[in-house]
This record gives C-alpha cells, sequence and structure tokens, in this order.
C-alpha cells in the first residue's frame, strides 16, 4: 500500500517536472516588480495588475465607461437606495469551494475602508447584507450617484473579491492566503519578490460569454503560466526581448523604441489608451504657497510640453492637457487650465509673484532621484520656477524619503516641503472623487493639505447629483474651482506603449492593461 | 600557541564584531528618515492607517524595544519577515544565494587563474613590453565603468553573435552547460576588476621579494626559474595577494548589485538595494548580519593562511 | 640602517630624489601623466571660461542629439550640452577622486599603523575595521547619504568610509612582516622611541602598497560616485558629474553611445595617467628593486 502511494507521489511529481516544457509560457517583464501583494492594502499598480490575475470582480467597466456584470449582475430599486447583486452560476474560489454572497460582502467591507471612492460610498451605505445562497444587497441611508461606477472602478484601489475568511483581516495588516477565483492561480512558492512572479492558469474559471472589454467580459486564458520577471535595467529588457528570452515589455522605456520598431519580430502598441497624468502639489501649510496667488503663478510657470518632453521624449506619445480628471475621459474639460496646457503663463506668473509681494521665501523643491517616471519632473520644475523668479531649493532624495517627507507637515526648512510630483493613471482622476488631489479636507486629507470647504460642498453635490448631466456640470465647476485654488497642477498626458513578440496577439486594452486572458500565441 | 586556541579565539572575537555591525546598523537605519508604512500603503492611506499599520509591525516600539526584540529573535536564527513582502527573511535570502555564490566563485577563480600567473610574469619582466602592456590593460580594467564593458560584451555575445543569453540566472541543476552560458559573462566583467587587482597586487608584492637573498639562492642553488618564481617567491609574497583575493570574495558575496542588474541576476546585492530603497528593515538588517559573517569567517581563513605561507608571522 | 627609502625622505635627498625621477624613460612617463592630470585639472577649473553652453540650461526642443559642430558630445535627455557638462563634471569628479584618496590614505594608514604596530590595540581596532568592512560598501554609503541628504560632502564621506579598512588591513599586513624585519628589530632593541621608530622605519615600508592602493582608492571613489548616482542616490542629478553623466547615458547606450563614451574615456584617461604615476613612483622608492637590478 505504502509502495503504491509512493509510486503515484512520484509519478505526480514527474508530471509536475515535466509539465513546464509542454506548458505555453508568456513571459512577462511588467512596469515595476511585485512585493506587496495585498491589492486592497497597497495602492500601487503592479499590485493592481497582480489583483486583476488572481481575483475577480463583481462589475466591472468596459471601453465605453459602462459599468457590465462580471461575477454578478444587479438591479436598483426606484428610489435609489437598495442595489442587489446576484452572483453567476459556477464561481468558485482557488480551493474549490464556492463563492458565497457573504465573501463579497465582507471584500466590500474590507476595501470600503481603504480606497478614497470606497470610503465616500460606505458613508452612505446603511447595510451590507446576504439576500440568500446566490445574492445580497446593498442598502443606503441616501442616494449615491456614482455607487455602480465606485464598485466597478477599475483602477486603484480596485474591490476585488476574496474569500471571507481572507477578507475579514484588517485592512491594515498584508493577506498571506492568496485564494482568489479570477482567471490565474498565484503560486506562492515560486514567489520571489523583487525577481519573479508566477501565475498557472485557474482551470476551473468559467468565463463569460461577451467579448472582453477592458476588465469586463470574458476572461479567457490561452497560456498555462505566465511569469512576470524583474528586469531592473531598461536596457537588459530590451535586449531580452530582442532575443526572445521574455514575449511582452510593459513599458520599455520610451526613448528606446525607435530601436524596438525596426525589429520586425517585436510589435509595439498603446495598450492601456487612456495613459497617465504627471503632475504638481504644493503645500497649502507653508509659505510661500499658503498664498494662493503663488500657487497659481507657480502653476502658470510651468509649460506642459517641457514636462512630457523631459518624461516621455516622443512627442507622438504626449498630450498636453488641462483636463484635470484626463483627456478622452467622460469628463474633459479645459476650464481654468488652457495657459497651463499651452505654456504661456510665464508674463502672467511674474506679474502674480509681484502682486503678492513674494519675499524670496525658498520653494523648497523634493526631487526623487530613483524612479524614472517621476525623476524629470522637478528638474524641469525648478528651471521653470526660477524663470518667473521664485527661489528655488531641490532636495535630491529617493523615492521613499520623499514619501515620507511629503506627509510632514512642518515648515520647509524644518523636515517639511513646499512641492512634489506625482504621477497617476488617468483611471485613477476620471471621477472627482475618487481624484487623490482634489479633496478639500485640509490637514485630514492628502498630504498639501488643501482646506476648501467649499470644494467639498461642490464634491457632496456631485455625490448626491441624480443625473449624469447634473454630474457632468458639477464637474466642471469642481475643475475650474480647483485652477482657482490651485489644489494640483496637471503636468499633461502621456500614454506608454508596451512592446511585445510579434507572435503574440489579442491583447485586450485598458486602465490597467496588461490583462493576461485573451492573450494567445499565434500559430 | 596552537592552532586550534588561535582559531577559538578568533571565532570568540567575532561575537564584538558582529555586536558592532548589529548596532550601527540597526542605528542607521533607524535614523534614516523614511517609514515602511508609507512604502507599504501608498498615496491613498490616512494617517490613522499608517499609524495602525506601524502598530501592527511593532514600528511603533521604543527603539530600544525593536532593538532588544530583534537581537532575541536573531540569537534564535530567526529573522523576521519582510516588511513589504511578508515572507520570512531567511527565505528570502535562500532564494537569492545560490546565483551570488555561484557569480563570486566562478568570478574569484577564473580572476585568480589569470591574475596570479600574469602578475608573476609582469614582475619577473620588470619593465618590459609584456609588463607594459599588462600594466596598462588592468589600469583600464578599472577605469572602464562595468556597466559599459558589460554592454558591449552583451551586445557583442548576446545580441550580434547570438553565442549567449543577454539576461538571467540559470542555476547548476539544470546542467552545467545552460549554468555556464549564463555565468560566464557576468563574470567575465566582474573579472576585469579582479584580475586587474589581483595581478597588480602580485606584481607589487613580487616585486617586494624577487631580488631577495632566498631568491637569488634558489636560483643558485639551479633551481629553474619557473620553479623558483612560483615556488620560492610567490609563496613569499601571498600576503597581500590573499588579502585582496579575500576581500574580494567577500565583496562578491556581498553582492554586486550593478552588474546583478545589467544581467538580471537575482542575487543578494539587489535584495539588500531594494530593501534599502524599500526602507524593509527586516531584509536589510540580515543582510547586513550575513554578509559580516561571511567576511569575519573567510578573514579568519586568510589570517590563518598567513602563517602557513609566511612563516615569519606565528600566533 | 640608513637605506635609500630613509634618504628618499630627508629633505636635501628629496630633492635629488626629484631631480633624479626627471631624468630618463621614468621623466618622461611622469611629465606626461601629471600633464594629462594638470590639463584635465585645468580644463575643469577653467570651465566657466570654456564650456560653450550652460550645463544646466535645459533645451527641450534639442533632446538626446549626436556630435556635431553645435554640441560636440551630443546633448542629454534634457537637450544640455554634454560637452559643458563633462568639463563642469570634472570638477566635482576630481574633487570626490582625490578628497576620497586622501582621506582614506590618511585615515587608513593612521589606523593600519596602530593596529599593526600596538598589538593591545590591534584586537579591538581591526574588529570594528571588519564590522565596517564587512558591511556591503554600496548599501552603507546609500544609507548615509540617504541619512544626510545628497550632498558633495556626504557622498565624499560614504565613498571613504567602505575604503578605510582596506587601507588599514594592506598596512596592517605591511607592518605585521616588517615590524620583525631584522633592522626594525635592531632599531627596537636599540631603544629607538616608537615615534622615530614608526617614522624611519615603518611609514617608509609602507609607502609603495599605498601608492598603488591611493591610485585604486582614486578610481574606485570616481567610479562608486557613478554607482550612487546610478542606484539614485547620489549627488544631485542636475549638477553635473561624470558619474551623474555616465548614469544617464546608461539608458540610452544602444542609441547614443556617446553619453558614456566621452565621459568614460576622459576619466580612464585620468586614471590611467594617476596609476602610471603612482606605479613609476613605487618604483622608484622601492630599496630593494633599485638595488637589486644588476
Amino acid at each position: 500500500m505504502f509502495k503504491i502511494k509512493r509510486l503515484i507521489a512520484s509519478a505526480a511529481l514527474a508530471s509536475v517536472t515535466a509539465a513546464p516544457l509542454y506548458a505555453e509560457t508568456l513571459r512577462a517583464v511588467m512596469h515595476s516588480d511585485l512585493r506587496l501583494t495585498d491589492p486592497v492594502m497597497a495602492s500601487s499598480y503592479i499590485t493592481r495588475d497582480h489583483g486583476y490575475m488572481i481575483y475577480d470582480t463583481l462589475v466591472a467597466m468596459d471601453e465605453n465607461s459602462v459599468v457590465r456584470p462580471q461575477m454578478a449582475d444587479w438591479s436598483m430599486s426606484d428610489d435609489g437606495l437598495v442595489y442587489t447583486f446576484t452572483l453567476r452560476d459556477g464561481l468558485k474560489w482557488h480551493d474549490g469551494t464556492p463563492v458565497r454572497p457573504e465573501d463579497c460582502i465582507a471584500s466590500l467591507k474590507r476595501w470600503g475602508s481603504r480606497d478614497t471612492m470606497g470610503r465616500q460610498m460606505m458613508s452612505f451605505v446603511a447595510s451590507m447584507e446576504p439576500v440568500d445562497e446566490k445574492s445580497f444587497r446593498i442598502v443606503l441611508s441616501e442616494p449615491f450617484g456614482p455607487l455602480m461606477d465606485t464598485i466597478g472602478k477599475p483602477s486603484s484601489l480596485v474591490p476585488f473579491m476574496m474569500p471571507e475568511r481572507v477578507a475579514s483581516t484588517p485592512a491594515t495588516e498584508a493577506i498571506s492566503d492568496f485564494t482568489g477565483s479570477g482567471p490565474f492561480e498565484f503560486v506562492r512558492d515560486e514567489f520571489q519578490p523583487g525577481v519573479k512572479a508566477v501565475y498557472l492558469k485557474n482551470e476551473d474559471y468559467i468565463p463569460r460569454n461577451e467579448p472582453p472589454s477592458w476588465g469586463a467580459g470574458g476572461k479567457v486564458v490561452h497560456f498555462d503560466r505566465v511569469e512576470w520577471i524583474n528586469m531592473p535595467d531598461s536596457q537588459t529588457a530590451i535586449n531580452a526581448l530582442s532575443s526572445g528570452e521574455v514575449d511582452f515589455l510593459e513599458a520599455p522605456m520610451m526613448d528606446l523604441l525607435p530601436i524596438l520598431e525596426s525589429n520586425p519580430e517585436i510589435t509595439i502598441k498603446t495598450l492601456n489608451p487612456l495613459g497617465g497624468q504627471t503632475l504638481a502639489r504644493m503645500n497649502f501649510l507653508q509659505p510661500p504657497f499658503d498664498d494662493p496667488r503663488l500657487r497659481r503663478a507657480a502653476a502658470l510657470s510651468f509649460k506642459q510640453e517641457d514636462f512630457l518632453l523631459a518624461l516621455v521624449g516622443n512627442p507622438d506619445l504626449i498630450t498636453p492637457c488641462a483636463a484635470m480628471m484626463g483627456c478622452g475621459t467622460k469628463m474633459d474639460f479645459a476650464v481654468g487650465g488652457e495657459k497651463i496646457a499651452a505654456g504661456t503663463g510665464q508674463e502672467e506668473a511674474k506679474a502674480l509673484l509681484k502682486e503678492a509681494g513674494y519675499d524670496g521665501t525658498p520653494v523648497v523643491i523634493l526631487q526623487t532621484t530613483d524612479v524614472p517616471v517621476l525623476k524629470t519632473q522637478p528638474v524641469v520644475a525648478a528651471d521653470a520656477l526660477r524663470a518667473v523668479g521664485f527661489n528655488v531649493t531641490s532636495l535630491p532624495m529617493d523615492w521613499q524619503s520623499v514619501a515620507t517627507r511629503a506627509r510632514n507637515k512642518g515648515p520647509a526648512d524644518e523636515g517639511g516641503w513646499n512641492i512634489m510630483f506625482s504621477y497617476l493613471g488617468v483611471a485613477d482622476v476620471m471621477n472627482p472623487l475618487g481624484h487623490l488631489f482634489m479633496d478639500g479636507n485640509g490637514e485630514q486629507g492628502t498630504f498639501g493639505w488643501a482646506d476648501l470647504p467649499h470644494l467639498n460642498e461642490l464634491r457632496a453635490e456631485f455625490a448626491a447629483a441624480p443625473t449624469e448631466e447634473a454630474r457632468m456640470a458639477l464637474a466642471k465647476e469642481i475643475q475650474a474651482y480647483a485652477y482657482e485654488q490651485t489644489t494640483y497642477v496637471p503636468l499633461g498626458q502621456f500614454v506608454s506603449p508596451s512592446a511585445f513578440r510579434s507572435d503574440l496577439e489579442g491583447f485586450v486594452t485598458g486602465p490597467a492593461a496588461p490583462y493576461f486572458w485573451n492573450v494567445k500565441r499565434a500559430r | 600557541m596552537p592552532v586550534i586556541f588561535y582559531v577559538l579565539k578568533r571565532i570568540l572575537a567575532t561575537v564584538p564584531v558582529m555586536a558592532f555591525v548589529a548596532i550601527f546598523v540597526f542605528l542607521l537605519l533607524r535614523l534614516t528618515p523614511g517609514d515602511p508604512a508609507v512604502a507599504i500603503a501608498g498615496d491613498q492611506a490616512t494617517e490613522e492607517q499608517l499609524r495602525q499599520i506601524r502598530a501592527a509591525l511593532s514600528l511603533d516600539q521604543p527603539l530600544l524595544v525593536q532593538f532588544v526584540t530583534w537581537i532575541q529573535q536573531i540569537v534564535r536564527l530567526d529573522f523576521g519577515k519582510s516588511l513589504i513582502s511578508g515572507l520570512p527573511v531567511s527565505e528570502l535570502i535562500a532564494q537569492r544565494l545560490e546565483p551570488t555564490l555561484s557569480i563570486a566563485l566562478v568570478t574569484i577563480s577564473m580572476s585568480v587563474l589569470v591574475a596570479v600567473p600574469l602578475g608573476v610574469l609582469t614582475a619577473w619582466k620588470q619593465g618590459s613590453w609584456i609588463d607594459r602592456g599588462a600594466v596598462a590593460f588592468s589600469v583600464l580594467g578599472f577605469s572602464i565603468p562595468v556597466f559599459v564593458i558589460a554592454y558591449m560584451l552583451i551586445q557583442l555575445f548576446a545580441i550580434d553573435l547570438r553565442w549567449l543569453p543577454v539576461q538571467g540566472f540559470a542555476p547548476l541543476s539544470r546542467g552545467l552547460g545552460p549554468f555556464l552560458s549564463h555565468a560566464i559573462l557576468p563574470s567575465v566583467v566582474l573579472s576585469v576588476i579582479y584580475v586587474a587587482l589581483i595581478a597588480r597586487m602580485t606584481r607589487a608584492a613580487m616585486l617586494d621579494v624577487i631580488h631577495e637573498d632566498f631568491v637569488r639562492t634558489a636560483r643558485a642553488k639551479g633551481c629553474t626559474e619557473p620553479r623558483v618564481l612560483f615556488r620560492h617567491a610567490l609563496r613569499n609574497a601571498a600576503i597581500p595577494i590573499l588579502t585582496v583575493v579575500g576581500t574580494g570574495l567577500a565583496l562578491l558575496i556581498s553582492g554586486v548589485v550593478v552588474t546583478e542588474s545589467v544581467f538580471n541576476l537575482p542575487g543578494l546585492g539587489r535584495l539588500t538595494i531594494d530593501a534599502v530603497m524599500a526602507r524593509d528593515y527586516p531584509v536589510i538588517q540580515a543582510m547586513i548580519l550575513v554578509t559580516s559573517a561571511v567576511y569575519v569567517l573567510i578573514n579568519l581563513l586568510i589570517d590563518l593562511a598567513y602563517s602557513l605561507f609566511d612563516p615569519r608571522i606565528k600566533y | 640602517m640608513s637605506g635609500p627609502v630613509e634618504t628618499a625622505l630627508s629633505r636635501p635627498a628629496l630633492l635629488s630624489v626629484l631631480s633624479s625621477l626627471m631624468t630618463g624613460r621614468k621623466g618622461v612617463v611622469i611629465g606626461v601623466t601629471v600633464a594629462v592630470l594638470f590639463a584635465v585639472a585645468a580644463l575643469s577649473a577653467l570651465a566657466p571660461l570654456l564650456a560653450p553652453y550652460d550645463p544646466l540650461a535645459l533645451n527641450m526642443t534639442a533632446r538626446l542629439r549626436p556630435s556635431s559642430a553645435e554640441h560636440l558630445m551630443g546633448t542629454d535627455a534634457y537637450g544640455r550640452d554634454i560637452f559643458s557638462r563633462v568639463l563642469y563634471g570634472g570638477r566635482i569628479s576630481l574633487v570626490i577622486g582625490v578628497g576620497a584618496t586622501l582621506l582614506a590614505v590618511g585615515t587608513g594608514l593612521v589606523i593600519g599603523l596602530v593596529s599593526g604596530f600596538f598589538r593591545a590595540a590591534d584586537a579591538v581596532i581591526m574588529r570594528i575595521m571588519d564590522g565596517l568592512m564587512a558591511m556591503p560598501a554600496v548599501l552603507l554609503a546609500v544609507a548615509i547619504v540617504a541619512l544626510a541628504g545628497a550632498s558633495v560632502g556626504t557622498v565624499l564621506v560614504a565613498i571613504t568610509i567602505p575604503e578605510i579598512p582596506r587601507v588599514a588591513r594592506i598596512v596592517r599586513a605591511v607592518i605585521l612582516s616588517t615590524r620583525s624585519a631584522p633592522f626594525v628589530e635592531a632599531a627596537r632593541i636599540s631603544g629607538t622611541r616608537i615615534g622615530k621608530l614608526m617614522w624611519r622605519h615603518l611609514i617608509p615600508s609602507t609607502v609603495a602598497p599605498l601608492l598603488v592602493q591611493g591610485s585604486y582608492v582614486f578610481a574606485s571613489a570616481i567610479l562608486t560616485e557613478a554607482v550612487l548616482s546610478f542606484l539614485g542616490v547620489g549627488i544631485s542629478p542636475d549638477i553635473p558629474t561624470w558619474g551623474n553623466i555616465m548614469s544617464e547615458g546608461r539608458m540610452f547606450f544602444s542609441l547614443r553611445p556617446g553619453m558614456i563614451f566621452w565621459p568614460a574615456l576622459i576619466l580612464s584617461l585620468v586614471i590611467l595617467a594617476a596609476n602610471m604615476l603612482g606605479d613609476v613612483l613605487r618604483d622608484h622608492f622601492d630599496p630593494r628593486s633599485k638595488t637589486g637590478r644588476a
């Protein structure tokens, strides 16, 4: 008996070790390496992408910004206060147990305590309870217009569904159980932070029948195994793609794209059509930027095109854009930002400096030096601010020091700061409620601490607005006011194409692309 | 004193070294700006959530308490868990050990095999064109940045000729062929510096002894020239050479972050630098302690070897 | 005991050594290397007069240009003139190279001497040196720079600290084998004071290895500065240093190899000159190599 068991075991082992030889493997180099594996606790984009591999969502937004059913379909009561979600048949966790409404409620609660939009939604929620084995409902205390946009939000933080035992982990502690119900399973034993993450096809996953569109539709997996390989050196990554050692580069360095373009074995394609928005945030608490005129002057000194060229290089990939909520989105308005997008505000900036009686208080720039997507903005900004008459001090430091120091409310010369730079996916700015730098919560809000009660009133009206038209009008008003107060400065929009071996086809586009379903190797 | 007592004494002496390292690193890290909680939670976290994360990771405890807790863990050989990935630190280090050791050993063996004969030769033929050529080559070797040499070799051997893979590491378990084809380029790149360094030191040390009486005596007794050089002179010139080789090996084991990045080797250097950048304290602390231990061990071996090579030194 | 080393270090003899250095093939090597070093130092010092462009001026419409009459070495990703940046970059890189060498050799010599000569202090000092050395140099540098902020001073200190134990160990190794040499024993037995003993007999025997090691520290300091820039914790990327220019060029290597080639060329030239100078001096000061040559 014992012998037979051993035989079976060794046979099983042999098949496991032999499997990779025959299995279809996709080797991808992502924009960064996966370290944080809890997509509700961490807001980094690579963690979100990891989430899309192993978890599924209740609903998902398609390419027309319409929210579609994914794990569940839903209905809304006429008064807009009760939403009932019904899970589709055959949903199973990776451990084989069925997905229950209780799991979804626990997942929504955990996410709702972390996500910016989720927290606002939760303040409208009176209760969430299971109805039967397949359905549950969310009961609101008053109508919350963007509820489906919130639960269907395509980017950080995405409300991924986890089993109740996992979702009951406090939101400030990282999960260590990676059971999901998504199209891939995470191979914990092969996970090497900083080196690679490995995913196997979830054989039990039942895709929807609709064609894929962004994160919505059928997630049909054609690869048995997907490996995310980290390559810290952009030149090495390009070499590895050229030699066929990897299949896919999510974000090759854009200045090097011409090298890849000349290679017929490699295809270059923009998978995230919305792209990213780079931006500047000023500290409202400390001089000189406690004065709105000087904030405005700093904003007007900037030329978006300079920032974009330094960051991206290729003029075909950049869009100077005044819309705080992103160009090419539903709420694409120019109001208030025309001069900044055009880069013609320098004279007005000088005049404002004079009018405000700028006394030469140095502007302390937090200069990130180790993250390519963040390190060019401070250089360009220092140049622009000096040109209109600001006295500038750049403090070069690594990103972790910047991120920590950005939370220091003190005077700039005592460990604080005046201006810093960041970057957000457009999917994360396209709704004023989810926009990190459009809150008016003062010292309770996002670093920079804009204390703008009127902005919060406008946002509350937006949340309660019953119709799309009303929301659009309010969004426009929010942007005009945000520019007037310079809650932050959009520095332009850009897309970052991916490069892959030309025998790959079927990549789905979207704000959290690359998605690894639907891709296959052409025969 | 018998060697065994000396060894015991030296092993005991590692305790203060490690203690110095432990305190130094702990303080340096905790005084460095940067908050792991921010690294974990990102922009969206509220102050309250950051506070809770710090509490969950015991980062809100007084420094002394944190230090004592850590030392207690270390004594039990428990390095704790990564603040960022949540994986046990020992597992993270184990993942990176094989690539690092492989590259270090291949590099140092190659370097010694090339550099020591070269150094002896150049000392013997001091002033000749061989000497001049070798000196110029070795100087050039460590004046060109590692990544320039690396990119040039990759371009030639991996991209143009396609003889070797451009990146990555293959464990020995995948066979000697794949192992060597992945290890050869990074080792050659690293060797350039070590060949230069060891050859220079060999030449300098050989010059110190080559004209001494015992060498002349050996020659007069009719020993062949290679025997004179390698048997008599090199043996007496071994101390500085050994020092350079030993410290070189220790440096290679602590990680060579640039080469690891360019060749995408999952080695200890990148583990450490990534941890520094993310303020992943337990990983950094453990890495420092482990590399210190390796270093101390290698030094003990060097010191023991001293007495083997140079009878003038006694313990 | 009056070997050539001792006479070499007394004042009138030094002059005669200098004049003897200036003759023959050695004189040529020394002349050329010193000329190269002075030329590079002078070019860097005169950068404001020589540079055709402001090394900090951005020009987004002229990014990543190849070499041309307008931009001798092309432009970088911000459209800054690389030739001007290389000229200015020499200032910081040379200051770091020279500064780190002096600091490391000076400190290491003292520590190595004390440790090699006083057996009582040896154990403690060498354990601390072991400790410092055991810590990966780059990590130590990264942590120090992160702690104190990235300035030329902190980068200098961060680069120097890991070099000190190396110097100290080599000095100590030499002292250990010299202190039992008959002439030192004789001097000790005859009651020579420790200070004099060191100055006359022990320090001279460290000159040769220190010249070799010093040239290595010089090279390594300039390159470590580049690695720190490469890791994003060097001197502010706006300030041109050869390291900064190369690390930025690293990203564009296959597109514009010149961004690395030019600073690397000048850097290599400087290090080559420094090392050849060190070697010649070493050969000259070494008593055995002179007396022994028939």
